[in-house]
């Protein structure tokens, strides 16, 4: 597998890839706008730039994209999904606030599933606004999304999902959990489903509030401290994400802000 | 010297008192067991004794080799050797089993422990207590069924290796085999330094581990205490005839009903 690193702003022109590779976009790529297109190959994508508008288009394609949220406040991403099995998940442990609008849509028998983590912390607001449509028969869209929230910031999940009329047999499940750690601290998650066809599975789920007490005693009845269950709950919703990471270095430095921003 | 002393325990959860004046001692290669009839405050103890939150202690101490467990925070009192096997181990989604074995051990260690002698332990205690090793890398008890539960509630208990156990049901969901397994391992526990304390309400369990003393429970309060042969009396007889010999009620007083009222605040109808 091409390993392919971009590591200046040449991203900016678009970028069309047809065979299987493995694309590193570095943290010092700062173009505004970037089109990737993927089509008839398999690939895995480490984002890690500072690049506020995205448009990526998958056809006939296996893609797992892995965004590292670095230094913006706000990103604009449309997903483009024909035929293709599409994983797109963010991380997001940065100190800003920031707005993210992520718009989808998926076709001919495609696959999208969306997993989201954010810490908000220090009187930071995290919003993300989620439109998904699936426009043809046979397609699914999984989205979730997990958020710690602390020091009287916030973190929204908006999420949105059409399913067009005759998009029979379509999937949606979208999943949104946040963990409140003071009293000051906000979430909010806005599941919407718009749906125009009879023949369809879709579901939602939601839950705001404090870990569970019984949770915490129980590790802390193993020896755990008290922040270290925590720490160890939290990092679990946010581990499975950071592991689908092949760089070691980068797993590593995710987990080690990940553990100061929950501390 | 006396492990562990109770004395003149009252305990409230939610403002309902459950412990009432309860005093115990356990020694070192003890096994003491505790039965009573269901809602008298068997499980309460446990949880007091190892600092859930919910339970509130107003009056009495609790002492564990010298040391006053009441000022203890939870983790402190898992360190000093306190386990607590529960009745219904929580599912904890996002943790995997192995790696929070590995946090447990290691949260009562200086260094942290290798992972060569860690997977060697795991897998040795894995083996005696029948637990599948492929469990280990799901989440912590998510999917388990109650007896695949009860097993990981016991491979802890022989990892972390504690000076006193806390067992609270341990054979409810538990196959025969798996029963014959929980005896087995408190059994080869008992070298001398460790005790225990059980609640069961079948004999089976009591049969195979053979408890030195025998405590019942009534309305939070332990009214008799005994030897073996009082499991089997209560086996053969149940529990009516305390109600004469000690004069004691075992039917518990209803629930107080209870109203909404119009501004959402719970009111007792009895108090008026």
């Amino acid at each position: 597998m091409d390993k392919i690193i971009v590591s200046d702003n040449s991203i900016s022109k678009e970028l069309t890839i047809n065979k299987d590779c493995y694309l590193l976009i570095n943290e010092d790529v700062q173009t505004k706008e970037y089109k990737i297109n993927i089509i008839n190959c398999k690939a895995t994508i480490i984002d890690m730039s500072k690049t506020l508008k995205k448009n990526l288009y998958f056809e006939n394609s296996e893609t797992m994209v892995i965004e590292i949220i670095n230094e913006k406040e706000s990103s604009d991403l449309f997903i483009n999904n024909v035929n293709s099995k599409i994983e797109y998940n963010i991380i997001d442990l940065e100190n800003s606030n920031l707005r993210y609008v992520l718009k989808e849509e998926v076709k001919d028998e495609g696959s999208t599933d969306i997993n989201i983590a954010s810490v908000g912390y220090k009187k930071k607001n995290k919003e993300y606004v989620v439109n998904t449509s699936n426009l043809s028969p046979r397609t699914t869209n999984n989205i979730n999304c997990f958020g710690i929230v602390k020091d009287k910031s916030l973190v929204k999940y908006d999420v949105s999902s059409f399913i067009k009329k005759g998009a029979k047999e379509a999937i949606v499940k979208q999943n949104s959990n946040i963990l409140l750690f003071d009293k000051e601290s906000c979430g909010q998650n806005n599941p919407i489903l718009l749906i125009e066809e009879n023949d369809v599975k879709a579901n939602h789920g939601s839950s705001i509030g404090k870990i569970d007490d019984d949770i915490v005693f129980y590790l802390c009845s193993r020896g755990l401290s008290k922040l270290e269950a925590t720490n160890l709950i939290c990092l679990g919703k946010v581990e499975y994400l950071v592991n689908k990471i092949d760089d070691e270095s980068i797993r590593d430095s995710l987990i080690n802000k990940f553990k100061e921003r929950v501390s | 010297m006396s492990k562990l002393v109770i004395k003149d325990l009252y305990v409230n959860v939610d403002d309902i008192s459950i412990i009432n004046g309860l005093n115990l001692e356990i020694n070192d290669g003890e096994v003491h067991a505790l039965i009573g009839p269901n809602g008298h405050g068997k499980s309460t103890l446990l949880f007091t004794i190892m600092g859930h939150p919910r339970y509130n202690v107003v009056k009495g101490s609790i002492y564990f080799n010298g040391q006053d467990v009441l000022k203890m925070t939870v983790d402190e009192r898992s360190k000093a050797g306190m386990f607590l096997a529960m009745q219904n181990p929580l599912e904890i989604n996002g943790v995997s089993t192995i790696d929070f074995l590995k946090s447990a051990l290691n949260a009562r260690r200086d260094t942290p422990i290798s992972l060569y002698k860690f997977v060697k332990e795991f897998e040795s205690c894995s083996k005696d207590v029948g637990f599948n090793l492929d469990m280990s890398t799901r989440n912590l008890n998510e999917g388990f069924s109650g007896g695949e539960k009860k097993r990981n509630e016991i491979l802890q208990m022989k990892l972390l290796n504690p000076l006193l156990s806390l067992i609270d049901e341990i054979d409810s969901g538990l196959d025969v085999d798996g029963l014959e397994m929980v005896a087995k391992v408190i059994n080869s526990m008992m070298d001398g330094s460790f005790s225990c304390l059980i609640i069961s309400h079948y004999s089976k369990l009591y049969k195979l581990i053979k408890p030195t003393h025998v405590h019942i429970i009534i309305n939070g309060k332990i009214v008799t205490s005994g030897d073996y042969s009082l499991i089997e009396k209560v086996d053969n007889e149940g529990y009516k005839w305390l109600e004469k010999e000690f004069n004691v009620s075992i039917n518990k007083q209803e629930n107080k009903r209870v109203s909404i009222g119009t501004c959402n605040v719970k009111e007792s109808v009895n108090n008026g």
